[in-house]
């Protein structure tokens, strides 16, 4: 009996980090900026005590949100990512947009909660996210108002582009 | 039991055939210009389209216009502006859209171009529309899967405001509604 339970919550605890570890694996590598909220930090941001916002992110369980440098293009980080997540089971296409040099691609894993992947890309940079948990997308103006706004966020200069990059070492293909 | 395994194995292979070749013509073209940046490629799914029936509408004209994209299983669009040999690739397309069985619904000759409205109906309910438009420098496909109501399709194009969706409002117009 014991043992059958520690099996399941091994197993659950692979599939619950393999959601997020593709993005993980190939993001980390290029990542110039990494910001990672979870409910309390979120909350943190919310300086003005916008209940809006509070209403927005309150299924939000984790949020990573990734910019990554020049090398995620040539290495084609992006079809790589999209490609990791519908290979792997319940991951669905949400929208996906090419326009001339720009790629957007959503994905959505649907269950109880639900979480999302996204990527965009353009000739000149990569942005990506995880989300788990929920969010009012109807809102999303104003979580991106308020990450952009946040003092203490400025202060790091986490969207500094003269910051330079860390690029670890690649990991072989 | 061999009988019955094998039927169960044609009726799959039927099922699973039938499923592809409802967007096999648009699968064709997206894979066909996957790496061309000259195409404008849009996929939206039925969970996109979900999310759009959480706003709030502000008048009667939205809430109906809400309740219509509901009906909606996605929406896949290819589109190129200026392209050499875009007719030829409209006629290539006409070709393939029928022969998907398809049946034509309208087609227009207009200053913009040439256009094909073509369909694909189940008990009286229209589950996909397919446009075809081509000029000599562009090309478009459209597909619009779901319960559609041609009603309401110009409504729908406007208020989606994709670029490349506009030429849909010609089956309003020329039908009338």
């Amino acid at each position: 009996m014991r043992l059958s339970f520690l099996i399941l919550f091994l197993i659950s605890a692979v599939y619950g980090r393999s959601q997020e570890s593709v993005l993980k694996d190939l993001a980390d590598t290029h990542s110039k900026r990494k910001l990672c909220f979870y409910p309390s930090t979120l909350r943190m941001l919310n300086i003005n005590k916008d209940s809006l916002y509070d209403s927005t992110i309150k299924d939000v369980n984790k949020l990573l949100l990734y910019v990554l440098d020049s090398s995620a293009i040539s290495d084609k980080v992006h079809r790589k990512i999209v490609q990791g997540y519908i290979d792997t089971s319940n991951w669905e296409e949400f929208t996906s947009i090419r326009m001339g040099k720009t790629a957007v691609d959503v994905l959505i894993k649907s269950e109880n909660p639900p979480a999302y992947v996204g990527i965009a890309s353009s000739d000149s940079a990569v942005f990506a996210f995880y989300l788990d948990g929920e969010l009012k997308w109807k809102n999303l103006p104003t979580l991106q108002q308020t990450i952009s706004d946040n003092p203490i966020l400025s202060t790091l200069q986490l969207f500094d582009d003269n910051k330079p990059s860390r690029t670890r070492d690649k990991k072989p293909d | 039991m061999k009988t019955k395994l094998s039927l169960i194995l044609i009726l799959g292979g039927f099922l699973v055939s039938a499923t592809y070749a409802q967007n096999a013509v648009v699968k064709k073209y997206f894979d066909q210009y996957a790496d061309n940046e000259a195409y404008t490629k849009v996929s939206v799914s039925s969970k996109a389209f979900s999310l759009m029936t959480e706003l709030e509408p502000g008048s009667p004209e939205e809430k109906e216009f809400l309740t219509e994209i509901s009906k909606l299983k996605g929406l896949k669009m290819i589109k190129a502006d200026s392209v050499p040999g875009a007719g030829k690739t409209y006629g290539i397309a006409v070709k393939d859209v029928l022969s998907a069985g398809f049946e034509e619904l309208m087609s227009v000759k207009d200053n913009d171009g040439n256009f094909l409205f073509a369909i694909k109906e189940k008990s009286g309910i229209i589950e996909e529309l397919i446009m075809v438009g081509g000029s000599p420098n562009s090309f478009a496909l459209v597909s619009l899967y779901g319960t559609i109501d041609l009603k309401s399709i110009s409504k729908i194009a406007s208020k989606l405001r994709v670029k490349g969706l506009e030429d849909l409002q010609k089956l309003n117009k020329k039908t009338g509604n």
